[in-house]
């Protein structure tokens, strides 16, 4: 059975379609990114996916289950979301921010502390712990969001650009996390906007433009030059990479304007 | 990262409550003892003591500074909860009942309601007309501030400023032109006062405070969580529109009776919560009680000072409140630009 699976879905607002008749579904244990030009409806998805947009066609089931017909504190148990801004400016220890992610659970202070020493340490944000997250550059607050999502320990992840403004090395860590955690069984969703990185670690990868899946499937299969250039307007090279052997995405063209 | 621990925090407040509430038994025109204050309240509980006193000290006491005193702890502590309860739900730290026009809005409420209900809903008049008015300004404003799903910061304190400038005006208006002994002076619902004290006025206004002080503790959780975000308290399994609600519903009730008790006193629930965040961070499970403990030591402090300071004369508790809130409001304002930029 799929973790989680969209059908039909679809969702408009003011007189514009962000999404038309996705049908896709993720299973447990699998690593999936959605890809895509900006604006193609990739953070549309995941929000219709968390419950957070209700769909204006089609619907989301989590473990089999029309998500519509659950209550928050049912669906927190199922997935956790990393968004892709963060704002939260009052002057919490990053701590306190990660055990904020055991809520869910309802556990004791001990059990939440337990979990978010675990998963700070997992995601080497262990040394910002004592720190005010208000504090921490942009890079650093996205890792102690992250450990918090991980800290909700659910069946399902969905990330909107979780290695956008990390460095190459916390790109690695978290995607080596992400990979990790499909590993042991949790389905995995993340939208990203770098390919190659994308292309070393997921199983699977959507590309959404213009509202539309163009493409699904392992990289191998999604990643051919007609199919970018057809959805990015680039010219791109693609060859397989010396020591992942997945493939590697080099741009030759510049950009084209229609 | 300095933070002192809970209990020091509470010890401290608990302590300075105390003190604040011993020097308001004792101080004024008559003096009494601590001694003498503790016989008199033992008297009327039917304990003698062999510590004498005169029976003038004794209605100073028992009618006037007592029921006094026990309103400005019931409105010290609404003042500090609420103003926390606001911070936390419209996440931002600015968000004073004064600055967001429930103070004024409630003030309003009261005047009509006063003298509209008067006659048939008694003492309560006050306090539910109170309730009303905070509850119709906060709505106001708060619709004005909400822009596609967020809170704008700016938006907020403008339109807050708007509201309480009219809903103020009319309050004045109303009290200058009905000419009504039941209303007090103009100056009272935009400065305040302690002076109207009396046992019956601390019975209608105490149980909208103290559900405030015992409800709004229990969605401490949830209030930390909103201050990460709307969204992402929702996707941890906060239903975030029923917790708005409840939140501004008992806090607005709490303010609101306070307003119609005893006027609207500024800056009380902006200073005391800045203040317990800054030594003991800004989870709600702390901040809130802290914040209500911390109001009623604070007023009734500020109250001591109010009628002593200027003998004969009082001076108006709101007029103290703001002047030291008001520089405490500017540093409040520059340590936010240092901290993370302000608040655009």
């Amino acid at each position: 059975m799929s973790a989680a699976a969209v059908i039909g879905l679809g969702y408009r607002v003011g007189g514009a379609t962000l999404l038309d008749g996705v049908d896709l579904s993720v299973a447990g244990g699998e690593f999936l990114s959605v890809i895509g030009p900006n604006g193609a409806g990739k953070t549309t998805l995941v929000q219709l996916l968390s419950g957070e947009l209700v769909p204006t066609s089609g619907r989301v089931e989590i473990g089999g289950r029309d998500i519509a017909k659950m209550n928050l504190a049912e669906l927190a148990l199922l997935r956790a979301v990393l968004p892709q801004h963060h704002v939260l400016r009052f002057a919490f220890r990053c701590l306190d921010v990660v055990m904020m992610g055991r809520y869910p659970h309802g556990g004791s202070e001990a059990d939440a502390r337990a979990a978010a020493d675990r998963v700070m340490t997992e995601t080497d944000t262990a040394p910002l712990a004592d720190r005010l997250y208000p504090t921490l550059s942009g890079g650093e607050q996205a890792r102690v969001s992250f450990a918090r999502v991980l800290a909700q320990e659910t069946p399902l992840v969905l990330l909107d650009e979780p290695t956008g403004r990390l460095d190459l090395r916390h790109q690695e860590l978290v995607m080596g996390t992400l990979r990790g955690l499909a590993d042991r069984g949790v389905a995995v969703v993340a939208v990203l906007h770098d390919i190659n990185l994308a292309a070393r670690f997921v199983d699977r990868l959507v590309i959404l433009d213009g509202g539309l899946v163009r493409a699904v499937g392992t990289p191998e299969a999604v990643l051919r030059p007609d199919v970018l250039a057809s959805v990015y307007g680039i010219d791109v090279q693609v060859i397989t990479h010396p020591e992942a052997g997945c493939p590697l995405i080099l741009p030759i063209g510049g950009g084209r304007i229609g | 990262m300095w933070r002192i621990p809970v209990v020091v925090l509470f010890g401290g407040l608990v302590m300075g409550l105390i003190g604040a509430t011993g020097l308001a038994l004792g101080m004024g025109a008559v003096e009494i003892s601590p001694a003498q204050v503790f016989a008199i309240l033992l008297d009327h509980l039917g304990v003698d003591t062999a510590t004498g006193f005169s029976s003038t000290q004794d209605a100073v006491l028992w009618s006037i500074r007592l029921p006094r005193v026990m309103l400005g702890i019931a409105v010290g502590g609404a003042l500090g909860v609420a103003g926390a309860a606001f911070q936390g739900i419209f996440r931002n730290p600015l968000a004073d009942s004064h600055l967001i026009g429930i103070s004024s809005g409630a003030a309003l409420g009261t005047v009509v309601s006063i003298l509209v209900f008067g006659g048939v809903l008694g003492s309560f008049a006050g306090p539910a007309g109170g309730i009303v008015g905070g509850l119709g300004a906060g709505v106001t404003v708060y619709l004005l501030a909400r822009h596609e799903g967020r809170t704008e910061v700016v938006t907020l304190v403008l339109a807050g400023l708007a509201v309480a400038a009219i809903t103020g005006a009319g309050a004045s208006f109303l009290s200058v032109a009905a000419d009504d002994a039941r209303l007090g002076s103009v100056l009272f619902y935009s400065l305040g006062s302690l002076a109207v004290a009396t046992w019956d006025l601390l019975w209608v206004t105490l149980p909208f405070v103290a559900v405030a002080v015992v409800l709004l503790p229990v969605a401490a959780r949830r209030l930390d969580l909103l201050l990460l975000g709307e969204r992402e308290a929702a996707h941890l399994g906060v239903d975030v529109e029923r917790t708005r609600m409840a939140v501004v519903a008992l806090a607005t009730a709490a303010v609101g009776a306070s307003v119609a008790a005893v006027g609207a006193i500024g800056f009380v629930g902006l200073l005391v919560p800045h203040g317990v965040r800054l030594v003991a961070g800004p989870g709600h499970r702390v901040l809130l009680p802290a914040s209500a403990i911390g109001g009623a030591a604070l007023l009734v402090l500020t109250d001591v000072v109010a009628r002593t300071v200027a003998l004969p004369f009082e001076v108006p508790i709101g007029l103290l409140t703001a002047i030291i809130g008001g520089p405490v409001f500017l540093l409040l304002l520059g340590r936010t630009r240092r901290e993370h930029g302000g608040w655009g």
